[in-house]
């Protein structure tokens, strides 16, 4: 697997929107009779579980060592 | 309110039926051992299959912690442990880092512990030292933690008085594990993981389901919380717990991978599809268990108010108890559960032994000790210091029982742990990074962490420094040393070079 930036920028927007920094204090917003930011931050779990899978399944591991790097 | 399941004859013939069934994979290990190596001993000779691989890394990584640790924890600090799902997931895509590399290495050089790697990339015998140590201290107290786990687990169950109880079930699975696993070794522990995964997975859908059944939607749950003293439980959290979230996400995340079992994991599979197959199916672990722990947890909040203190982590034990004595159904699916706790805990607790072990042998013994000793005596020594240590750790749990929480255990793990991301994870990416910066980033972020952790500081508070935790501003400052130290000795060589 090379060096592939976009997946760390990904991983990073998982991050700021995982984290419930961006709701008030006092939200009383409920989806499915949760409170919303719980909600969300699940949403955003199965995301991340779906792109990690995502990408251990599209990108083989390079196994070889190169002789350098020994 | 009390906790006591109190089994029935048949009940104890099923759970007893269970650990029988360890004890005779770990016999049928030990004949379908090949040589008597360490690799073999330690790896299995790099022989796992997905099957073997998934459930060993999902019973390794979900341990007696995430079934008693995060109820309890829900309970006290509310919807907000959501944080664990978010921290669990993060451990695979922390994989991603260094897993690929190392994976190639350990096939070319042949690794049979963790820091072989450290040992082949460094050539330092200080930074192995001090990483061995880590390793050895942060397992111990992690392998401590889950014989007191099995020490209340068999409270919850026995008609025996608590302490009688306690001390049966650290000394009795504590013996059943160390059996099988000085037997077969990896492939004991292994195999007996997919059966403890199995028996977890089942566990943790049957607690799902078991708690619908017994309280209604998780949404009823909410409402009962909004009209309770517990209403705050469901705010969004604050700054200081988004600061505290966000560090369980780095420090859990980084620092789980390099739980030597899940290094000796990545040795030990067949082929890298299968590693990365097995880590794909990790990924979704977090959602069919460290969820379910937390949902576990808020129907607590709903229903089993006004626990405080140590007793917050029994929740799950009430809740089940709830259940048990509601119908005949409810008693046996809490019977299969505890059998899924018990896996649980014996499968992190067995490959957590196996490391240490291994690390103990070959790492201290086989490099400082007698260089020249042979592979089969390192085995039998790696037996004879898993023992060894066992007993000393069994007296410490029973010494220390209910001397303190599941997760302040836990909270000093990572914090010791995390300061070997740069010495594996950049050292393997960058190959300017010299042994000495690394050794001395590695000691100031450990000391750091320590200091800031024990030295009863005004501005930490709960163990962590305004949310953050302790090793995260310790891995900062190991990572800053690391890098400078690196960068500044391969100019100065670079300009010695050219002079000379």
């Amino acid at each position: 697997m090379k060096r592939q930036y976009w997946i760390f920028a990904v991983y990073l927007l998982f991050l700021v929107s995982g984290i419930p920094w961006y709701w008030p204090d006092d939200t009383t917003s409920l989806i499915f009779g949760l409170p919303a930011w719980f909600v969300v931050a699940i949403l955003v779990s199965i995301c991340a579980s779906f792109f990690t899978a995502f990408i251990l399944l599209r990108y083989p591991w390079n196994t070889d060592v190169k002789p350098d790097e020994e | 309110m009390k906790s006591n399941h109190v089994f029935d004859q048949n009940a104890w013939i099923f759970i007893s039926i269970y650990l029988g069934s360890l004890i005779l994979v770990g016999f049928l290990s030990y004949r379908a051992r090949q040589e008597n190596t360490l690799k073999d001993f330690y790896l299995a000779g790099n022989s796992f299959g997905l099957v073997v691989i998934f459930l060993t890394l999902y019973a390794t990584q979900y341990s007696g912690n995430t079934l008693f640790g995060y109820s309890g924890k829900t309970y006290r600090i509310g919807y907000a442990w959501i944080m664990s799902v978010h921290f669990m997931t993060a451990i695979v895509a922390c994989f991603l880092i260094y897993a690929p590399r190392l994976y190639a290495r350990a096939r070319q050089f042949n690794y049979i512990t963790p820091t072989d790697y450290l040992q082949h990339r460094f050539n330092s015998n200080w930074i192995n030292v001090v990483a061995t140590l880590i390793m050895i201290v942060v397992l111990s107290n992690y392998l401590l933690a889950q014989l007191m786990a099995m020490g209340r687990a068999m409270q919850g169950m026995s008609m025996a008085d608590p302490d009688t109880a306690y001390k049966q079930g650290v000394i009795l699975l504590t013996l059943i594990m160390v059996i099988y696993g000085t037997l077969g070794g990896i492939r004991a522990v292994a195999w007996t993981d997919v059966i403890q995964g199995l028996v977890l997975m089942t566990g943790f859908m049957v607690l799902l389901f078991m708690l619908y059944k017994q309280f209604g939607p998780l949404s009823l749950a909410t409402t009962t919380i909004q009209q309770s003293n517990d209403i705050a439980k469901i705010n969004a959290p604050d700054a200081n717990r988004l600061r505290e979230w966000f560090s369980y996400i780095i420090i859990v995340g980084l620092g789980s991978t390099l739980y030597p079992q899940a290094i000796q994991r990545i040795y030990a599979a067949r082929s890298e599809k299968v590693l990365r197959q097995g880590l794909a199916l990790m990924a979704f672990a977090p959602l069919f268990t460290a969820l379910i722990a937390v949902i576990t947890g808020i129907y607590a909040i709903a229903y089993v108010p006004g626990l405080e203190g140590t007793a917050s982590d029994q929740v799950l034990g009430i809740i089940l108890s709830i259940i048990q004595q509601n119908s005949i159904l409810g008693y046996w699916l809490v019977v299969i559960l505890y059998a899924a706790i018990l896996a649980a805990m014996m499968s992190t607790a067995d490959s957590a032994l196996l490391s240490i072990s291994s690390m103990l042998s070959k790492d201290i013994y086989g490099r400082f000790v007698d260089a020249n000793a042979s592979e089969a005596k390192l085995t039998l020594l790696g037996k004879i210091f898993s023992w060894c240590l066992i007993i000393f750790l069994v007296w410490l749990a029973i010494y220390l029982s209910d001397k303190t929480s599941l997760l302040k255990l836990l909270d000093r793990k990572f914090d010791l742990l995390i300061q070997l991301v740069p010495a594996f994870m950049l050292s393997i990416h960058w190959r300017g990074m010299q042994a000495f910066p690394t050794f001395i980033g590695l000691v100031a972020g450990v000391l750091l962490s320590l200091f800031l952790a024990y030295g009863g500081f005004d501005f930490v508070q709960n163990g962590k420094v305004y949310g953050f935790h302790p090793g995260l501003i310790g891995l900062v400052i190991n990572i800053i040393i690391t890098v400078i130290g690196s960068v500044w000795s391969n100019k100065t060589s670079v300009i010695t070079q050219v002079r000379y």
